[in-house]
């Protein structure tokens, strides 16, 4: 491809109509048609799950320590690892028109155990229009997920936000090209390898709520520098991506989502722009992403890591501010902001966030967690039995 | 520098004669995944663009002389990677797979647990234009289920290449990625809605002619998602989706650190990364002499196996295929998959056909010859088709 050609291009991509929102908000409240990548969340699938989210709680990796060495008494899966049964990434509509994850409000009633079988249905709820320096005029799609096991449980509820960004508008915008791959020194490579080796996990030495304080901080999480090998694991098991025959049908229902290289005139896949840096700038990234639902994931991980064993997470809510690009470090950190008693449950709230190499924050959320209580006429989280 | 630093990366006698030392040696072979799911069987098949239901829908395995969903021949590549990388020896010296040699006995279904044994079956010093000084390792891996039956025999050769040599030898450095126009592209997606699944119409072993050809497949223009986020392609224990580091973040540094000279640093940002992202990073994959991102090869040899499963139909039996990657299947790359029948025999109460296989690119290379051995269905009472 030549110079002349690149700055005369002619748009491609769709732009936002009033029709195509009207199109998608037709369907708000209509359940959805998903791609089942997983259903049955074998001991196997969630070892496999932690692994690709580069968790180190034995909780969540070890085959036999939830089972033997908790009052779980089961092989547990990761609170996130709900994404492997539905990505929550539900934007229908709009075809052609970028899709980011804006962030996610997580709320999870029950754990999924070994041998479960989830499913999710998934609902829009909300088409708003929006304005922003990425690309001026979007949309944002707020949608309802709701995963339920095998007795009919409701084990959680998500509530995605995805921003519908016209690709045209967004690589015009450039709000992030300035941004390069960072480049690390010995001593930074170090640095992030001794946070690797000291990431503590609090695990079978209970956190009781009477021993947490307001204002207490999360010992930090290290996530980095990506590399595509991350993103393969995680994409690959949570995911996946459509191959061949499956892509190519997509490709004739929507023929505007397709990318086509401009080099070679292949059609190629949105996903590449998660490996390679040229899709990326295509749809106005200044280099190849993260997903955004690892943000969320690894925010899972701080938590998860510090509230030990005995404890569950009852809501994440985190909000993406800024793309995390192939090479960059990002540091989660979170406090104790508040302690309170909900129906007779001990919780605490958290402030948590991800922050990159260069002290830019990329996501920032809340959280409640339910800890153990040395009052002995409350229930551990582990004995709590749901309403179906 | 430390005697072993000095020799990482090159290929030397004492690395051979160490290598050799350890055929016949049985390896703790932990197996990738712990439990076959429907799900994996699902996702293994659609990954390689198999949407033959037998493997794909659970409603459709029931109906069949299998009595519920199967996995895919080729998923116990899932188990253990065919493979040589687990043999180890020679540090930072690059694995290519060149082939494949995989029987299949017995169908694996959701529920079995496979447990992979392995070994070292062969090391051969070679030359070529490729890297020139190059070592051929050959890995036998033996796949039983939980009640201790042989499911599948697998050897997966590769060969060791001194990075450095293959680059500088620059054999494909004249590659280029090939433009696709709409023609071409509709030749390929007509292809796709050509494909013929035989599903419950018995191919009888009486009426298959010599020469037959098998009604061709299609898989391309390759594209990096297709390599990359097929998911768990193999390697370390337990390793999920992706490659063959045991996991993502801390899994990898924890790697590197117990693999000395493992990663290759990554020259613009400092950081070490896994030397087989050439399978979806072009700059890497030429700086180990590839022309581009590049596939993972079993892919090629799932899609061969397609194409007989495809043709033999629910009451046959894919006995043994086998291929050489001769080239490399580059992202854009169009693989063509042909097969005819060339031999028809009777073994015991097993009524066989040989196949001759061939994927050929788009520039006309047979990248990938191959063949393969059917057991079909015969219209003799006493005939046999395994299951």
């Amino acid at each position: 491809m030549t110079e002349a050609s690149t700055t005369e291009r002619i748009s491609t991509y769709p732009t936002l109509t009033p029709e195509g929102i009207a199109a998608a908000r037709a369907l708000i409240g209509v359940p959805l048609r998903r791609r089942i990548h997983m259903s049955v969340a074998s001991r196997d699938m969630l070892l496999r799950y932690a692994k690709a989210i580069g968790c180190r709680n034995p909780l969540y990796r070890d085959p036999s320590h939830g089972l033997l060495n908790t009052p779980w008494a089961a092989v547990l899966g990761h609170p996130t690892a709900l994404y492997c049964f539905d990505d929550t990434f539900v934007a229908p509509k709009l075809a052609g028109i970028h899709a980011l994850y804006a962030g996610v409000t997580f709320e999870w009633a029950y754990p999924v155990r070994a041998g479960d079988t989830i499913s999710a249905e998934a609902k829009l709820a909300a088409v708003e229009e929006k304005e922003g320096a990425f690309c001026g005029p979007m949309a944002l799609q707020t949608s309802e997920v709701v995963y339920t096991n095998q007795y009919g449980r409701v084990v959680a509820r998500a509530v995605p936000r995805i921003l519908r960004t016209p690709r045209d508008a967004a690589r015009a915008c450039g709000k992030y090209a300035g941004i390069t791959r960072h480049q690390y020194q010995a001593q930074d490579i170090d640095a992030i390898m001794r946070a690797y080796i000291d990431e503590e996990v609090r695990g079978d030495r209970p956190r009781y709520w009477e021993e947490v304080a307001v204002g207490d901080a999360l010992p930090p999480v290290v996530k980095g520098p990506l590399t595509t090998e991350d993103m393969n694991f995680f994409i690959g098991e949570v995911r996946g991506t459509l191959c061949f025959r499956e892509f190519l049908a997509h490709g004739r229902r929507h023929p505007a989502d397709v990318f086509k290289d401009p080099e070679t005139g292949m059609p190629d896949s949105w996903d590449s722009s998660l490996l390679r840096d040229a899709t990326a700038r295509e749809f106005g990234f200044p280099a190849a992403h993260e997903s955004g639902l690892q943000r969320v994931v690894w925010l899972d991980c701080l938590i998860t890591n510090w509230m030990s064993d005995l404890a569950f997470l009852r809501r994440l809510d985190v909000r993406l501010v800024r793309p995390v690009i192939h090479g960059d470090t990002n540091w989660c950190r979170g406090e104790v902001t508040g302690k309170r008693w909900e129906q007779g449950r001990p919780l605490v709230d958290l402030s948590v966030r991800c922050v990159n190499q260069v002290g830019d924050i990329t996501a920032a959320g809340t959280a409640s967690v339910e800890l153990p209580s040395h009052d002995v006429r409350v229930d551990p989280p582990c004995l709590i039995q749901p309403e179906v | 520098m430390t005697e072993r630093a000095k020799t990482v990366g090159q290929i030397t006698d004492e690395g051979i004669a160490n290598l050799k030392a350890r055929i016949g040696a049985y390896y703790r072979a932990g197996p990738y995944r712990l439990d076959v799911t429907v799900d994996d069987i699902r996702n293994h098949a659609r990954n390689n663009g198999d949407w033959n239901p037998l493997y794909v829908d659970p409603a459709y395995g029931p109906t069949t002389r299998y009595g519920g969903i199967v996995a895919h021949p080729t998923y116990v590549d899932l188990i253990l990677h065919y493979t040589v990388a687990a043999v180890g020896g020679l540090p930072g010296v690059h694995v290519f797979h060149s082939g494949n040699d995989v029987s299949f006995f017995r169908s694996v279904r959701p529920g079995d647990v496979i447990g992979p044994t392995y070994r070292p079956y062969s090391v051969e010093e070679k030359h070529g234009k490729f890297a020139g000084r190059m070592v051929h390792v050959d890995m036998e891996i033996i796949y039983r289920n939980q009640r201790d039956e042989v499911v599948a025999r697998a050897h997966g050769p590769g060969l060791r290449v001194v990075r450095q040599q293959a680059r500088e030898r620059g054999k494909y450095a004249a590659q280029r990625k090939e433009p696709y126009d709409a023609e071409a592209l509709e030749a390929i997606w007509a292809a796709y809605d050509g494909e013929e699944i035989r599903g419950d119409k018995p191919r009888y072993w009486e009426d298959v002619k010599i020469g037959e050809e098998l009604p061709p497949l299609v898989r391309g223009p390759l594209r990096i998602v297709e390599i990359a986020f097929r998911g768990h392609f193999g390697g370390g224990r337990l390793s999920g989706a992706g490659g063959l580091t045991g996991g993502a973040h801390y899994y990898q540094f924890e790697e590197y650190m117990r693999r000395a000279g493992y990663a290759e640093r990554d020259a613009n940002t400092g950081v070490a990364d896994h030397p087989h992202r050439g399978h979806w990073e072009d700059d890497f994959a030429r700086f180990i002499g590839v022309p581009g991102a590049y596939d993972i090869a079993v892919q090629r040899t799932a899609w061969m196996a397609i194409l007989v499963t495809n043709w033999v139909g629910d009451h046959g039996w894919l006995r043994r295929i086998w291929n050489e990657f001769r080239r490399f299947n580059v992202e854009g790359d169009t693989t063509w998959v042909r097969g005819r029948a060339v031999r028809k025999w009777i073994e015991g109460r097993e009524h066989l056909v040989e196949l001759e296989l061939a994927g050929t690119n788009q520039r006309g290379e047979v990248s990938t010859p191959g063949g393969a051995w059917v057991v079909l269905p015969s219209k003799h009472p006493g005939s046999f088709v395994p299951k």
